[in-house]
């Protein structure tokens, strides 16, 4: 995958996306460290054409944090989000499959169709599902206590 | 649950198929309390590549990644690689079938085809 930092003409949602997060991360409890945020482009087979997202990486004292917000070049009115957890010598957890794994609902408030809610009502439904779930259940990852894993989510495809 | 059909194999291990991996695991897991050596295409088994290309791709579609893209992604191809390293090494097959009546699975299909050939 090639990892570049060009401009992209989902600059302004994507500056939506961040603003809305910053906001939202300052009512955790474990606060990061720090975010750096950057324009990921990247060939995903077996699509033939190169896909975008915005990649935020948050560092927490006992977790990395990427975030993946972006717009699905397939279906153009769907936005998604995709985190990870990742700490060294562990294995990443995945938001979704923890959530899945837990027949937790709000696994779908983490992507949106603009034809459902607005850009801003659908980012701030992902950013408050997130600070909801690193206060309420993740926080000890993410102050280091303790690490979690999570099956593989098949989603129904197998 | 029992399994639906089993392919006996020349050595102690068996590998676990199904129509739900939510089924299957449960099933894996009790023949593992037994003492059986038990594998099921998942966990360590995937690489992180597929992992994530899967999850990216999966994302994209809205959680429903059409047939002919499944069968040409990474997940797709180590599945398959890893029914025939079962095969080569003469491990037996439990195959649970599909418990939930879920609709066909492109994985699901791939696996039997390899394992009973034409049989149903």
């Amino acid at each position: 995958m090639n990892l570049t930092n060009q401009k992209s003409p989902l600059n302004d949602i994507y500056a939506l996306f961040e603003s809305h997060l910053q906001e939202g991360f300052k009512l955790l409890k474990i606060k990061p460290i720090s975010i750096e945020s950057r324009i990921r482009h990247f060939n995903l087979q077996p699509l033939p054409n190169p896909c975008e997202e915005l990649e935020l990486e948050v560092e927490f004292p006992g977790a990395i944090c990427i975030i993946h917000f972006g717009q699905s070049e397939i279906h153009t009115d769907l936005f998604f989000s995709l985190v990870r957890f990742e700490r060294q010598d562990h294995r990443a957890l995945f938001l979704g499959d923890y959530l899945a794994e837990r027949n937790d609902k709000r696994k779908a408030s983490l992507s949106f169709s603009d034809t459902e809610f607005t850009l801003e009502e659908g980012i701030t439904r992902i950013v408050e599902v997130l600070v909801a779930i690193f206060n309420n259940e993740l926080h000890p990852l993410l102050a280091g206590l303790t690490w979690i894993t999570a099956e593989f989510d098949w989603e129904g495809y197998k | 649950m029992s399994a639906k059909r089993i392919l006996p194999g020349t050595n102690d291990n068996v590998a676990v198929i199904g129509r739900n991996m939510d089924a299957v695991k449960p099933f894996a897991d009790a023949l593992g309390k037994q003492g059986i050596e038990v594998e099921t295409f998942s966990g360590s088994k995937i690489s992180k590549a597929a992992n994530d290309a899967f999850k990216e791709l999966s994302t994209r579609y809205g959680g429903k990644i059409p047939d002919d893209v499944l069968v040409n992604t990474k997940m797709f191809s180590e599945n398959q690689a890893w029914v025939e390293g079962i095969m080569n090494k003469g491990g037996t097959v439990a195959d649970i079938g599909n418990p939930f009546d879920a609709g066909k699975s492109v994985f699901y299909e791939m696996e039997k085809s390899i394992i009973f050939g034409g049989i149903k």
